[in-house]
């Protein structure tokens, strides 16, 4: 396993450890906002196909990408 | 949330243009393609970095590629929604009793603002240059009576439509009244 460079001088990072830190905060984020823009969505975005279809590859293009992140790393 | 009146029906929504979001889309598409730039920048020797940052740099990219792109990527395409939404989400309301302007101004703010037909004193379309009457949209402006400033959508689809549209229901309106 590799480490970087130990600044602090008494701990030590792995690079697979900040990987899974930086993949926990992009996909809370990624969380939030999809809670956020889905409130907006269904609240104020009048339905509609586009709409729906606009919902549906958001979602699935999302967790796509935060499955293939975790697979990355694991 | 809108609350229409009891039996008000939507007539048409208004929403501005989708060439509106094409510079915000291909500034996206050019930063995801950033990190591939950046690494044939570095690798192709034309600046002459030292052996030791580039074989440093390949050994990342080989190593964590899939992983920094995807999540690079995830970022990029909530961005994106966040500002689809905002054009989306930005819209006029035409129901046979009122116009509804519904302004969103980036996530947690939203304007909305509505007034009858009867208030209504003009309506202005605005087409300005190549792009504008090619594409048909343009800038709608109603000024109105008893509001402090005038309603303005910028870059509506098909204004040339709303505006009759409007004045239409606003003469049936106006008819009605004076009945």
């Amino acid at each position: 396993m590799e480490y970087i460079p130990n600044i602090l001088g008494k701990i030590s990072f792995s690079i697979k450890s900040i990987a899974d830190l930086v993949l926990f905060l992009v996909a809370t984020f990624t969380a939030i906002a999809t809670i956020i823009l889905f409130f907006h969505w269904k609240k104020y975005g009048m339905g509609g196909v586009s709409l729906a279809f606009a919902e549906l590859i958001y979602l699935v293009v999302s967790v796509v990408l935060i499955v293939v992140a975790f697979l990355a790393i694991n | 949330m809108i609350t229409f009146e009891e039996g008000e029906q939507i007539v048409k929504i208004v929403r501005r243009h989708y060439l509106v979001i094409i510079p915000m889309a291909i500034s996206l598409v050019l930063a995801a393609l950033a990190p591939l730039l950046f690494y044939f920048f570095i690798t192709s020797g034309f600046i002459p970095f030292g052996a030791n940052l580039i074989q440093i740099i390949e050994n990342l990219f080989i190593k964590w590629k899939v992983f920094g792109y995807s999540v690079w990527l995830l970022l990029l395409w909530v961005v994106f929604f966040i500002e689809w939404t905002d054009y989306y989400l930005d819209l006029w309301l035409i129901t046979d009793k009122r116009i509804i302007d519904v302004e969103q101004k980036g996530f947690f703010h939203r304007e909305i603002t509505s007034f009858r037909y009867e208030q209504i004193q003009d309506i202005t379309v605005e087409t300005k240059g190549f792009i504008e009457t090619f594409f048909k949209f343009g800038t709608l402006q109603i000024q109105t009576a008893g509001h402090g400033r005038d309603i303005i959508i910028r870059d509506a689809h098909y204004p040339e439509e709303a505006r009759s549209l409007i004045l239409r229901l606003s003469e049936k309106s106006k008819a009605t009244i004076n009945q």
